[in-house]
């Protein structure tokens, strides 16, 4: 269905200096893994009975909170028909396509029986009372949501490509059925989403004695399903604008910027609710006790939401690139450190001996999923029709990750 | 079932970790080093080598008995574990008798349970580098259950009658008796008739429990609210279905106009898509940022 699309490049190695740096990192990234793989949790972490999750869990929700931006694209383009913005929906697809992807290997590596990940799948271990058997139901349903929404771009790469014309009738015939499934697959991707979004926030509802008031609320959910909405598009326009910088695009800022137009809008909803929440519970006497998790939660509040919330209501910020992606950084920044904070910061066990920083390893293998992460992102907006015009405007070399 | 453990009558001989070590296979400590005092220098809580520990506080003023308290500290089996409510395969399980015990064939080590204890029991093996255990004391259920044993191994050893092993209603009715009968012995709390909904163990003392390392953890069930809430969304999975529902409606109500959708019908030889995934082309947008 889409012949006015061009194919695409063929692969052209990534070896600029700034995608070597991010081979670099993944390569560390991959030993990381292989070193927890054979010397375990307690070598390669600094996990302790008093702290069991640390920044690998922290990545895998992280990741899927910014991965957001594929279910609210999806929503905004295929379910609301906003046409205008179709041009982000696919490279937001492949960003929560590895952002999934990349928690699921984040969390192999922490599962300390990661061959048993699969377990929630059987009836006979269903648990319906946990949240985390509901986000891992979830999470399992739409990593497959996201790969059948995968399909159709995938095999667009094939279906004219005269070098393997058998492969191609494969392809077309495989897109004309992934095509028409597609309103349902969007549909549930949408509602799925919505689901796991806020259960993450729910799993530490079961931690009443053990996250600070600033954090701990019985809406915990809401607020972690309104913040995943609310970094959607500030995840997407980030990282169009970054794939624009990797591929020596001009991003085309009329678009994006008003699809930012949305986003002081999505942050005050957020905002509201957190502040009245704030309110209700009456947990703001704890800002003002200068420790540790009142500090972060300004900052979160203050530098990850206010700030960009407001710099995205000026029209100079929306259609300059530069300060647009600032603004979007802080708001991803502002959720993760939000996740960050309840998470960890804000997890006080009442035995503690020693606070967690995380060891060496845990930094290089999160670090390394995320620049492996960025790599795929390139290759597969490289090899496949992700984003349009791409082989018009790069028929030159191309260097550099993003 | 429960345990009703007298700390007034308690001297601290550590018997009941040495029978707890046994029974679970551990390294079971030696008669000398039982009687080695210097262990009590510094709280010792259970690891994944030992659910059990007894350790001394300092009765302070006005308490009965001698300078010091000893407390066992272990797993206290809920009557409403948060540990078994977080397991998301169902490898905590709270049994008829009462024990809250581990399936570590289930267990997918995502030590989810470790985060939603109250009381900060359960623990990890993080050197097993294959197959990582979850460790808590498991109430003996094996052997107890099974009728092996009548009592737990910890209940068995003590020498002092310092542990009963019964019914929690019966023990929770002796345990108020004996506050009764000596007001001036006792604080006026059973720890564990309330605390986090409700203990399998529950624990009578001289001293304030907050003095001994007893952690204020609230009457709430955890799970409570948890699960009420988590319930309340998914209410027969009318909630989650209404809400794709409404989408599906959203996406029939705003879907594109049919006047594009038929230009695409003539450039396209396959068969219409169907509305929603109509135009993955020609983004009006990127036209004017496709050159470098």
């Amino acid at each position: 269905m889409t012949a006015s699309e061009p194919i695409p490049l063929l692969w052209q190695p990534l070896t600029g200096p700034k995608a070597r740096f991010l081979w670099l990192l993944a390569g560390i990234g991959v030993l990381a893994g292989v070193y927890r793989f054979f010397f375990g949790l307690d070598a390669s972490t600094n996990l302790s009975q008093q702290y069991p999750w640390g920044i690998w869990i922290i990545g895998d929700v992280s990741l899927i909170a910014l991965a957001a931006g594929g279910f609210t694209t999806a929503a905004i383009v295929h379910v609301f028909h906003r046409e205008r913005y179709h041009a982000v929906a696919r490279p937001a697809l492949i960003t929560a396509l590895l952002g999934y992807t990349f928690a699921c290997v984040l969390l192999a590596a922490d599962l300390g029986k990661y061959y048993n990940i699969w377990h929630p799948i059987l009836p006979s271990m269903w648990q319906g009372n946990s949240a985390l058997f509901e986000v891992g139901m979830c999470v399992m349903c739409y990593l497959t949501v996201l790969y059948i929404e995968f399909l159709p771009v995938f095999c667009e790469r094939f279906i004219r490509d005269a070098r393997w014309p058998r492969w191609g009738r494969v392809c077309g015939a495989v897109h004309r059925i992934a095509t028409r499934a597609m309103p349902l697959v969007f549909v549930l991707g949408v509602g799925i989403s919505c689901l796991h979004q806020s259960s993450l926030g729910h799993v530490m509802v079961l931690a009443p004695t053990k996250l600070h008031p600033l954090w701990y609320t019985p809406i915990l959910s809401l607020l972690f399903l309104v913040s995943a909405i609310m970094v959607g598009f500030p995840t997407v326009i980030f990282v169009y604008l970054c794939g624009c910088w990797a591929l020596r695009l001009r991003p085309p800022m009329a678009m994006l910027g008003s699809l930012a137009k949305y986003v002081p809008f999505l942050v005050s909803i957020y905002l509201a609710f957190k502040i009245g929440d704030m309110s209700i519970r009456r947990s703001h006497v704890y800002l003002g006790e200068a420790s540790l998790q009142s500090t972060t939660f300004l900052l979160e509040v203050v530098g990850g939401l206010v700030l960009p919330g407001v710099m995205t209501l000026f029209g100079r910020v929306r259609s300059s690139p530069r300060l647009l992606g600032v603004a979007c950084a802080l708001l991803m920044l502002g959720v993760i450190l939000n996740r960050t904070n309840v998470y960890l910061i804000g997890y006080r066990p009442m035995t503690q001996s020693a606070r967690y920083t995380p060891s060496l390893t845990e930094w290089a293998l999160t670090i390394g999923a995320v620049a492996a992460l960025c790599l795929l992102w390139r290759a597969i907006v490289e090899l496949f029709p992700v984003i349009s015009g791409l082989r018009k405007a790069t028929s030159g070399r191309l260097s550099g990750g993003h | 079932m429960g345990v009703l453990v007298d700390l007034t009558k308690c001297n601290g001989c550590r018997q009941c970790e040495a029978a707890c070590q046994q029974a679970a296979g551990f390294e079971v400590p030696t008669k000398k080093e039982l009687l080695d005092e210097s262990v009590f220098a510094q709280q010792r809580y259970p690891g994944p080598r030992s659910y059990t520990t007894v350790n001394r506080f300092p009765a302070g003023e006005g308490a009965a008995g001698e300078g010091a308290v000893y407390v066992k500290t272990n797993c206290l089996h809920c009557n409403d574990p948060a540990c078994a409510s977080a397991c998301l395969v169902g490898a905590m399980r709270k049994q008829a008798n009462g024990a809250v015990t581990y399936d570590a064939g289930k267990c997918m080590g995502c030590r989810y349970c470790m985060v939603a204890c109250p009381f900060e029991i359960p623990r990890y093996e993080y050197d097993d580098v294959w197959a990582p255990q979850v460790r808590k004391c498991s109430f003996c259920w094996d052997k107890v259950a099974s009728g092996e044993e009548p009592v737990p191994a910890c209940v068995q050893a003590c020498p002092k009658q310092c542990l009963i092993y019964g019914k929690r209603s019966e023990l929770l009715a002796r345990a108020h008796a004996r506050i009764e009968e000596h007001p001036d012995e006792y604080v006026n709390h059973v720890y564990g008739e309330h605390e986090a909904g409700g203990t399998s163990w529950l624990y009578l003392s001289a001293v304030p429990f907050d003095r001994l390392g007893f952690l204020n953890v609230g009457t709430a069930a955890p799970p409570d609210l948890a699960e009420t809430i988590q319930h309340g969304v998914f209410n027969h999975f009318i909630p989650p279905v209404a809400w794709c529902a409404v989408l599906g409606l959203a996406m029939w109500l705003t879907r594109p106009d049919r006047a594009p959708e038929a230009k695409h019908r003539a450039d396209d030889d396959e068969t219409p898509p169907p509305r929603a995934a109509v135009s993955r082309r020609e983004p009006v947008a990127l036209r004017e940022g496709q050159h470098v």
